[in-house]
Parts: C-alpha cells; structure tokens; sequence
C-alpha cells in the first residue's frame, strides 16, 4: 500500500498541470478512482480531446475491473446488494491482487477485502489530494513516477503460484511489450487476453499430462 | 463544464465495470471453465500493467511539465 502514495500523488499532480483545479482534482479521485484513467483522462484533457472519446478510453482501460468484478463473485455470495455498491467501488488492482493473495486459511474473505480496499482508498486519496494541492510545486524531476510498474510488479509475484499463472504473465508481458504502439492503451487489453489465453493452453496441457 | 463531465463520465463508467458482475450476476454460478480462466486474470492483468514500458505515469508527467 505504500507503494501506492507516489502512483496516487501523479495522478493529482497530472490532473492539476492538465487544467483541474485542486477541487475538481480531488473531486476527480473520490468519483473516478482509476489510477489509470484518471492519468490517461489528464492527458487527454490537456491535449483538447472530446469527453466522448476520453470517456470511451476510461472504459478501455478499466474493462479489467469487469474482469475482476467476475472473478470476485463466489467470494460475494452471501453479500447483500446494500452493500455490494460500495464493495463493489473499491474494487481496485491493488485490493484485488491482496485479496486473491490472501491465505487459503482466511475465515472472513469479505473483510479481508473491504479492509484492503478500505486502506487502499485512504492511501489514493490522501495521495491524490496532496498531489492537487502541490501541483505544479513539485519538480518533475522527482522520480516518481517509477512507483507506477513497480506497485504492479509488488502485487504480480503473490498471484503466480501455477505454472499456467506463470504462463499467462509471461505472454501478457511480452504482448503488452510488443503492442505499445497500439492507441488507448489497447497494448494492455491485448497483452492480458493473449495471456489469459496461453495460460489456458498451458492448463489443457497439464490436465492431459495428468 | 467539460472537466465534470470528463469526471462524472469516468466515475460512471469506472462504477458500472466494477459492479457489473457483483451487482448484475449476483447469486448465479458461473460455468466452471469460466472461473478457471478467471484465475488466470490477475497473473495477467497485473504482468501487462507492469511491463507496461510507456507507463500512463511517465506519459502525463512528460506531455504537461512546464
């Protein structure tokens, strides 16, 4: 989670030098709260693009949160839609990949989560809010924008405990890698499917050894 | 104007992707092939994120530095 403060203080500080003032900043986190789409929407705002297309590349970038939204439906099902809405808003990659990584022991998996994606909140927002207040402040020669791979690289190494899990990071990588020219993004979405999918020929290829 | 349109339109979406399966398919049981490769997603997901090599970071701070 600390990892997260210089990735979340980016995210303010990109979205205050894009045109935001501090309120809408802030505001931005608390509604939005998509590291991602919140930096690709700053950028795109500061290049004049239409909301339609930046909404559209918002959409792009957090389909993963559908993905992930699916693969945390067994864990949900004795929770009551009441409070499904708010589980359901801190879904973060961070929040996630703890509970995913959580131990096979845990007795209380929905609170694993809510207190994973209840800390992660606090540490986005309080890093998103001193990133908009300092805003154009801060040099950007600080080095922090190296926090953004480097988070995702802490939360990737607790989720690969199978070969075909290893598979499907590997081939996402190299995809992701591969693809970069592609726009909104795409190089992600690519890279994940393109896993996902060698990550399941690996698991035909165990269960016919087997 | 554009830029709470720009924030509530992102805050919209980013709420329907993330409650789409929690609040829409609540209760049904996904078929067994799917949730198998759902546990391929994260490994993924996160692989791509992290070699992502113009990382979305880099990109804000380098395009709007005064």
């Amino acid at each position: 989670m600390p990892g997260v403060l210089p990735f979340s203080m980016v995210a303010g500080i990109a979205a205050v030098q894009a045109g935001f003032t501090p309120v809408q900043s802030i505001a931005f986190s608390l509604i939005g709260y998509a590291g991602s789409a919140q930096l690709i929407a700053s950028q795109m705002v500061a290049a004049q693009a239409p909301v339609v297309l930046i909404v559209l590349s918002s959409l792009v970038v957090n389909l993963r949160f559908a993905v992930y939204s699916a693969s945390m439906l067994p864990l949900f099902g004795g929770v009551p839609l009441s409070r499904r809405w708010p589980l359901a808003y801190g879904l973060t990659d961070q929040a996630y990949a703890v509970t995913v990584g959580r131990p096979a022991a845990e007795p209380h998996p929905v609170a694993y989560y809510a207190g994973a994606a209840a800390l992660m909140w606090l540490s986005w927002q309080g890093g998103t809010a001193v990133g908009a207040l300092l805003g154009a402040k801060v040099p950007a020669s600080w080095p922090l924008d190296f926090a953004v791979p480097l988070s995702f690289v802490a939360l990737l190494f607790p989720v690969l405990h199978t070969r075909p899990q290893v598979t499907a990071a590997v081939v996402s990588a190299l995809v992701a890698v591969v693809a970069n020219g592609l726009p909104f993004r795409l190089n992600l979405i690519l890279g994940a499917a393109c896993g996902v999918a060698a990550g399941l020929l690996a698991q035909r290829s165990q269960a016919g050894r087997a | 104007m554009k830029i709470w349109l720009v924030i509530v339109g992102v805050g919209l979406v980013s709420l329907l992707l993330r409650s789409s399966f929690l609040v829409i398919l609540r209760g049904r049981h996904l078929p067994e092939r799917v949730t198998s490769s759902l546990g391929l997603v994260p490994a993924a997901v996160l692989a791509a994120r992290a070699s992502d090599p113009e990382g979305p970071a880099g990109q804000a701070r380098a395009t709007s530095a005064p």
